[in-house]
């Protein structure tokens, strides 16, 4: 999602970066409406996209779908059928294939192929991505958390850190959570006094397992970063171990066993 | 049972999409009935069948397991009757122009696969796409219970994405297949759309470069895919959709859905005569893609109606625009059920 309130031209200069590519395809595009004669080719991928930037930009389409249809957050997803790369890499051919010499056509491939490599930027390299621990491509110590609390057959209740919320219901969804990833997305949810006391630099223990124990949160799950104001032991919540980064503790007054 | 999953997968990814896919690229001509288009076009089938079939399952509140045999029942007679009748299309594949760059083209789609199957990505999305999924196959309900959380659905609004029903098929998919949902979705889906995404961009590559230009083909293809690997220029870049949350719906729109609504604009451009089945897969793209987005009934609908009247000023053929409205047509109706049932299931 975007921040509401950026214009079009905002939306592209975040989408485009630091500009190379979007440079290259507005270069193409003039090249292959100055020199393309197909008018097939034409008429699908220079055209559709001319009219689509323009369409972009032009208050009224944008204003229609970015305040009436509320698609604000969601406007740069008219960028996706541009189809960016497949023109400029069209154009790029068409103009090699316009050089009778081939060294000095293997020589602008080459200079135009360092170009994208020093003005591009690396997929893999971004701070999405993390090396896959296992097969669901989760971290290992998540699944050691949830694995270690599984009861056959039932349901039992646990709440997370903000950071690894998104994780436990992508590996068991018998784990149920006071509040889900709905919480930061959109900034509601239930048991938000929970989420709360969560996000606190310092946590309120009695606090937090008075309203853990009160809600039937069989365990809690605590970034060992956070300071604690209590020990959970005092209130009702035994210590199970430490995953990685984060302490569990499981609950000693609320029911663990199977139903049957 | 791991033997029973890997067939399951190629049956449901392989071998269902190449029998229905056949059925439409038996139309064509025949330098389009390539391995790579009846796959993508198969899939395209599957995945339209399957939001069909799954709507009218939602709408009389039945469960996950009835939709799969009911589907699996679908699906089997369709590929019978497409190979009764098409099988011997499947002679004439028309095989690749095999030179040095087509094999640096398949290098990199391999480097995307195995970067797929490497690296894990951290994506809050997930937790809608996958939690959906998983809760379906271990509940057998669809939107009953809240897949943030565990709990009995509290609101409406839990329901807004019913139309995509991209995460049900995940679920339907691991159940035919044993697989959990997140592997199957992380790993196996995302390895597949990228195979089918870069077999697409090859094909738009037949198109454009013919005759003694043919060379240009793996080199174009390779192009893009370097592109698209030096794409990180932000996070909403279509290029991050693609090699980041591979399996989910919106990157499927983008890795699928756009490159081969341009193909087809190309071939509808290109072909002369027997343009009926180039805007029938237009009807089944417009189905799929609403499997894969919501944001795909605007998005579509406009490539493919700004295409097309382009296509109609330039090459003076006023049928093609008139033809594309019965392409876009299902997306008239899908508009219709967001706006007057989003949030109120239907």
């Amino acid at each position: 999602m975007l921040e509401r309130g950026l214009n079009p031209f905002e939306i592209i200069k975040l989408y485009s970066g630091n500009a190379t590519f979007m440079l290259m395809f507005a270069m193409s595009l003039l090249y292959l409406w100055c020199f393309e004669k197909d008018k097939v080719k034409k008429s699908v991928l220079v055209f559709p996209s001319v009219v689509m930037i323009v369409l972009f930009v032009f208050p009224l389409f944008s204003h229609l779908f970015m305040n009436k249809l509320d698609e604000e957050g969601t406007y740069y997803r008219f960028l996706w059928i541009v189809p960016t790369t497949i023109v400029s890499s069209y154009a790029l051919f068409h103009i090699l294939d316009r050089f009778k010499n081939k060294i000095v056509m293997i020589a602008a491939f080459v200079f135009v192929t360092v170009c994208i490599l020093i003005g591009g930027v690396f997929m893999y390299d971004a701070p999405v991505f993390y090396k896959a621990e296992n097969a669901y491509q989760i971290p290992s110590y998540v699944i050691d958390m949830c694995d270690d609390m599984r009861i056959n057959d039932r349901e039992y209740e646990a709440v997370f850190p903000d950071e690894i919320l998104q994780y436990p219901r992508l590996y068991s969804a018998y784990i149920v959570l006071p509040y889900g990833f709905e919480m930061l997305q959109h900034g509601v949810g239930e048991h938000e006094d929970i989420h709360n006391e969560m996000v606190k630099d310092t946590i309120d223990v009695k606090t937090l397992s008075a309203l853990c124990e009160e809600n039937v949160v069989h365990y809690i799950v605590i970034n060992s970063n956070k300071k604690l104001d209590g020990r959970f032991e005092d209130y009702h919540y035994d210590f199970v171990g430490d995953y990685g980064p984060y302490k569990m503790y499981r609950s000693n007054t609320l029911y663990l066993g199977n139903w049957n | 049972m791991a033997v029973i999953s890997v067939l399951q997968c190629l049956l449901y990814l392989t071998v269902i999409p190449a029998c229905l896919g056949i059925a439409f690229t038996k139309h064509f001509d025949e330098k389009y009935n390539t391995l790579g288009n009846i796959l993508t076009i198969g899939f395209f089938c599957e995945t339209a069948v399957f939001e069909i079939l799954f709507l009218v399952f939602y709408k009389f509140g039945r469960n996950l397991t009835e939709l799969t045999w009911v589907s699996s029942f679908v699906f089997a007679i369709l590929c019978i009757v497409s190979i009764v009748f098409c099988r011997k299309t499947f002679k004439t594949i028309k095989k690749p122009k095999f030179d040095l760059s087509f094999f640096v083209f398949v290098l990199f789609t391999l480097y995307m696969i195995f970067m797929r199957n490497y690296q894990g990505v951290n994506d809050g999305d997930d937790a809608f796409v996958l939690g959906n999924a998983l809760t379906t196959l271990t509940t057998g309900r669809f939107y009953k219970i809240d897949y943030y959380t565990g709990r009995i659905i509290s609101s409406e609004s839990f329901t807004r994405h019913f139309l995509a029903s991209n995460s049900i098929f995940i679920a339907y998919l691991a159940k035919v297949t044993f697989v959990h949902p997140t592997i199957l979705a992380h790993r196996i889906l995302g390895s597949f759309v990228l195979i089918l995404h870069n077999s697409i961009i090859y094909n738009i590559s037949g198109i454009l470069f013919t005759g003694k230009k043919d060379k240009y083909r793996g080199l174009f293809a390779s192009f893009v895919s370097l592109m698209t690997i030096w794409d990180f220029h932000s996070y909403l870049c279509d290029s991050t959709f693609i090699l980041s949350r591979t399996w989910q719906g919106k990157a499927m729109f983008c890795a699928l859905a756009i490159p081969f609504a341009i193909y087809l604009l190309l071939m509808i451009g290109e072909c002369e005569g027997k343009k009926k089945t180039l805007f029938a897969l237009g009807f089944v793209l417009s189905v799929a893609s609403v499997s894969m987005t919501p944001a795909s009934i605007y998005l579509l609908t406009m490539l493919l109606t700004i295409g097309s009247l382009c296509e109609t000023f330039v090459l003076k053929k006023f049928s093609i625009v008139l033809k594309n409205l019965v392409s876009v047509s299902p997306m008239a109706v899908f508009a219709l059920l967001q706006i007057f049932f989003i949030g109120k299931g239907i």
